[in-house]
């Protein structure tokens, strides 16, 4: 029998057979592209969410000399005040040096302080993935480098973040690396043990498979072993969004002249909760921009799981 | 070596007389190689695993085996009596607790490309697509660029998966991933096949279909040894030139298959076959079946 007979007779058989989508699927459904609507409940619960929050402001509001819950106006007319975090420069000058807030003062002063901490975010994210990642692999590798890391690694995992945050100030004085440093151990441990999790899990097939096809360890490891287990990092590479903001805006409030963590810091310090909410507000959209972003990324990168 | 064909160079307990002389031709085991070496050859070899209770579980005793070039060895037996640890230590997964593995004269140190594995179990790899999967080890092996590109072709057409070189694997049905798992192994070109119950999961028509490719594909190579498992003494009878039971880790039957190729389903419910069919079933016991 020649191989062009059997090619003909089998394939049409074939996808015709198995009926449950043998033959190709169709690309658009495959996971991470699915549209999402969204659930009208949704809408309900995030309608219920600004009643309370109006409701709020109007029962707990005024007090004691400052707005412990202030109102939607208050917190959109609060918006001037970031004039008060530009230094000054591009057609508005600096509140400090005696000028009126203005609008435009403002928006550069939201704009800097949001893009300050932004960069901080992803360079600290950017890291801290590297080297949780990275030392996972190589523990995973080399049995010399997880004799000597693994303990300290998951005593690392221990100590509770936000008290080591002097430390760090300690160690790195209010410099730019020591608000890296925070987000990316912060990162980097999280992603540490999910990738070691995650390459224990790789079945011991496909290590077999490669290294009978003629691929060397280190193939193997970077052309394999890696690709197998990345779809389990997917969920630790998300939080771990959410979670590098939440650092660099903790290593902000303490310790930094510059960023949305110094706005928030400075902003209770005179009890503005309009400004308080605004930035939240603020560091809700761009949180939420990065993640979703993030995600596109990673479905995409993963398109090929099942 | 004078059994070329591989015919009763199995060698095991009282039957082993053939493999002892065959070894005592060439002086000691050790001596300068022949200049044509078998595919296979397994000297006393015995597996021991130490299991975490502490016990220990000797899965593979005390076999010997010779498998000429060429040759399509088909190996059958109950599960759990050490097929598949048979087939790991000549694959080189696993180091024997005594003995001596050979493939082309040279001792197995570990996996190597001079043997393909096909797993029972789906080991394409996801995130290539079905051509890259197939150029894996063509790849690893530093073939050129052009190279590659042509086998994986040629590859894709004989296993008849010409459209889906771009496909992602979780595209394709169980059957066309086999083909292709199958289409990825035999594209690196290696010496010696190992093929654990390969086929196992798919209905009569898709591996009859299967067969056909493997058997194509065997033939291509000429010289290329098949060794696979399987628990289906049919098959077995359909494909292999010898069939080797193995019970309770022991090799205790080695019966040579005289049909003519290609077999049909007539051939392989002759009164020949099923003959063999006879001595290869009782090996498992003479069950009550209903
Ligand atoms: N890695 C291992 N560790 C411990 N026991 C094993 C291992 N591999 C196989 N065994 C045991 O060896 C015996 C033979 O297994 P196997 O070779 O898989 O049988 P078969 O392929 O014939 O079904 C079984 O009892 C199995 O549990
Ligand atoms: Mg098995």
């Amino acid at each position: 029998m020649s191989s062009k007979d059997n090619s003909i007779d089998s394939v049409p058989e074939e996808s015709s057979q198995d009926s449950s989508g043998d033959a190709l699927q169709d690309e658009g459904s495959s996971s991470g592209r699915k549209a999402r609507r969204i659930h009208p409940l949704a809408i309900l619960s995030f309608v219920a969410i600004i009643a309370a929050w109006q409701a709020a402001s109007i029962f707990l509001g005024e007090t004691v000399g400052y707005k412990r819950v202030p109102g939607f106006e208050d917190v959109f007319r609060s918006f001037i005040e970031y004039a008060g975090y530009w230094q000054g420069g591009l057609g508005a000058e600096s509140t400090r040096t005696g000028a009126e807030p203005t609008n435009w003062g403002a928006t550069l002063g939201l704009g800097h302080n949001t893009f300050v901490t932004m960069l901080r975010t992803i360079a600290g994210y950017t890291i801290g993935v590297v080297t949780g990642v990275g030392l996972g692999f190589l523990i995973a590798w080399s049995k010399v480098a997880r004799g000597l890391l693994t303990f300290p690694a998951h005593l690392a995992r221990m100590m509770p973040l936000l008290a080591m945050i002097p430390l760090f100030a300690l160690w790195f004085g209010d410099s730019q690396l020591g608000v890296l440093t925070f987000i990316a151990f912060a990162v980097g441990i999280l992603l540490f043990a999910i990738t070691i999790n995650a390459i224990g899990n790789v079945p011991l097939h496909y290590w077999q498979y490669a290294r009978s096809l003629g691929a060397s360890p280190l193939r193997t490891y970077a052309r394999v072993v890696f690709p197998a287990a990345f779809p389990q990092l997917r969920g630790g590479l998300l939080l771990a969004v959410a979670f590098s903001w939440s650092a660099a805006l903790a290593a902000e409030f303490l310790g930094q002249q510059v960023g949305l963590g110094h706005v928030l810091q400075s902003a209770l310090y005179y009890a503005s909760t309009d400004v308080v909410a605004l930035t939240g507000l603020v560091v809700i959209l761009f949180a939420a921009v990065t993640y979703l972003v993030a995600n596109k990324t990673l479905a995409w990168l993963t398109r090929w799981a099942e | 070596m004078q059994d070329v064909d591989g015919s009763g160079a199995m060698s095991q307990g009282g039957s082993g007389e053939h493999a002892r002389r065959t070894r005592s031709t060439d002086g000691h085991p050790t001596a300068p190689r022949d200049p044509s070496p078998p595919a296979i050859e397994l000297r006393s070899v015995t597996k021991t695993f130490v299991l975490e209770s502490g016990e220990d579980l000797t899965a593979v005793r005390d076999a010997s085996l010779t498998v000429a070039r060429g040759e399509f060895v088909c190996v059958v037996g109950p599960s759990g009596h050490g097929k598949s640890t048979l087939l790991n230590l000549i694959a080189g997964f696993i180091e024997p607790s005594s003995g001596e593995i050979f493939v082309n004269g040279a001792p197995v140190e570990g996996p190597g490309p001079d043997r393909g594995v096909v797993f029972q179990r789906d080991t394409l790899f996801l995130w290539r697509r079905v051509a890259a999967n197939i150029s894996f080890g063509l790849e690893a092996r530093g073939v050129p660029k052009q190279e590659r590109k042509a086998t994986v072709e040629r590859y894709l057409k004989t296993v008849g998966l010409e459209g889906f070189a771009g496909a992602w694997p979780r595209q394709l049905s169980g059957g066309m991933r086999r083909r292709v798992a199958i289409a990825a192994v035999f594209a690196n070109e290696p010496d010696v096949f190992l093929m654990d119950e390969p086929f196992v999961g798919l209905d009569y028509l898709r591996r009859a279909q299967l067969h056909r490719v493997l058997l194509d594909l065997w033939a291509e190579g000429g010289h290329r040894a098949v060794f696979m498992i399987t628990h289906d003494v049919d098959e077995a009878l359909a494909l292999g030139d010898r069939i080797l039971v193995v019970k309770e880790g022991r090799i205790v039957e080695s019966v040579r298959v005289d049909l003519p190729r290609p077999r049909s389903t007539y051939m392989i419910t002759g009164e020949e076959a099923s003959a063999i069919r006879r001595s290869v079933v009782l090996h498992f016991g003479d069950l009550e079946i209903a």
